[in-house]
């Protein structure tokens, strides 16, 4: 009797050691590549690649279509940051998406007609001339100046919006971008423009 | 006798085969652009609808399968007029006047490829699309200027808006 159970529970052990563990290894969605201009799948009311596309694409034909930009014999030394541009709505958005977009397409298709200065450099800079000037280094090859560019516009902007949630989890966010060039002499508006939209959906995504 | 019996018979029955095999006539009544084929050459300075929602056509045939068939065309938007202006930069703008003929407000997109004198892409990236809000039985113009001056076509795409 006992040999018996004994057998059986060999036979057992040695049927359980033959079972597959159950893992998930089968194949995994591969990854796709989208449009990052066409409208998102998701429900979000917030500002998506698609929007980021459209304000910067929007302002550029603007700012080149303006002759008090463009249409100067000298052309015109521009400050375009993240710094300069306020986030008072309730989306969280990465302000460097809108302005770097904006700065590297307006300076390659203005070609020359509108020079960027780079305040975000400008400790670099100028400890390098620093450097240049008492000798630790030599003076480069281009040229030496007395003083860094001085900005003749500045571009300031705002993102704002306002959020509505209706009955049955429906929200809704409208949301207005504006920017203005502003006379770093004068302290005048000499372009403006704005770009607003309004979305809604049935909750809405979280942002990072 | 029986021979002449025969002769209408056959002619009836031409007929009927000749008609199967004729292309249908599609009449676009006022709009000036069609949907896009396959295979089809880009015009330059053209506008194409790109969007079966916004130019439908329905092919209706007679008695199911067999007999003529027709196409009726039910647009949503007619574009009635583009203009290739110029901006005070110096930089050329396209115009496109779109009627909305529904009795809803339509979104509707639009996204400009320039091209340059030898009809080569001036676009490096994507551009795009900006979108408009035409209130019902309405007209709203679509207008985008180029970036750069060697632009010198334009091809209009015109999509309905998600």
């Amino acid at each position: 009797m006992s040999k018996n159970i004994y057998t059986l529970v060999v036979i057992c052990l040695i049927i359980s050691g033959c079972t597959t563990v159950d893992v998930n290894n089968q194949a995994g969605e591969p990854t796709k590549y989208i449009d990052y201009t066409a409208a998102n799948k998701s429900s979000s009311v917030g500002i998506e690649s698609n929007d980021i596309v459209a304000v910067s694409e929007k302002m550029i034909r603007s700012m080149l279509s303006n002759p008090m930009l463009t249409g100067r014999s000298i052309s015109p030394r521009i400050q375009l940051d993240e710094t300069l541009i306020r986030n008072k709505g309730t989306t969280r958005i990465n302000k460097e998406l809108i302005t770097n977009r904006m700065r590297i397409n307006l300076n390659k298709a203005a070609n020359g007609r509108l020079i960027f200065v780079s305040r975000e450099n400008i400790v670099a800079v100028e400890k390098e001339r620093a450097m240049k000037s008492s000798g630790i280094v030599d003076g480069g090859t281009i040229r030496s100046t007395a003083a860094t560019a001085g900005v003749d516009f500045r571009l300031v902007g705002t993102i704002s919006g306002q959020t509505g949630i209706h009955s049955g989890d429906v929200v809704s966010k409208y949301h207005q971008i504006t920017f203005e060039m502003v006379d770093m002499e004068l302290g005048t508006v000499v372009w403006g423009d704005i770009y607003e939209f309004k979305k809604t959906a049935i909750d809405d995504a979280a942002y990072r | 006798m029986k021979k002449l019996y025969l002769l209408p018979l056959t002619a009836i029955v031409m007929t009927l085969f000749l008609s199967s095999c004729s292309q249908p006539i599609v009449k676009l009544k006022e709009s000036p652009v069609g949907l896009t084929d396959k295979n089809t050459k880009t015009e330059m300075n053209s506008v194409r609808v790109i969007d079966g929602n916004l130019i439908k056509q329905n092919e209706k045939k007679f008695l199911g399968r067999i007999g003529p068939s027709y196409k009726k065309v039910e647009t949503k938007i007619v574009i009635e007029k583009q203009v290739l202006a110029m901006t005070a930069t110096g930089l050329k703008e396209v115009i496109v006047s779109i009627r909305n003929q529904t009795d809803n407000a339509l979104q509707v997109e639009g996204s400009v490829n320039w091209f340059d004198s030898s009809e080569i892409p001036l676009s490096q990236g994507e551009t795009g699309w900006q979108r408009i809000f035409i209130p019902a039985k309405s007209t709203r113009a679509f207008r985008q200027n180029a970036m750069s001056p060697a632009a010198e076509y334009y091809v209009v795409d015109i999509k309905e808006g998600e």
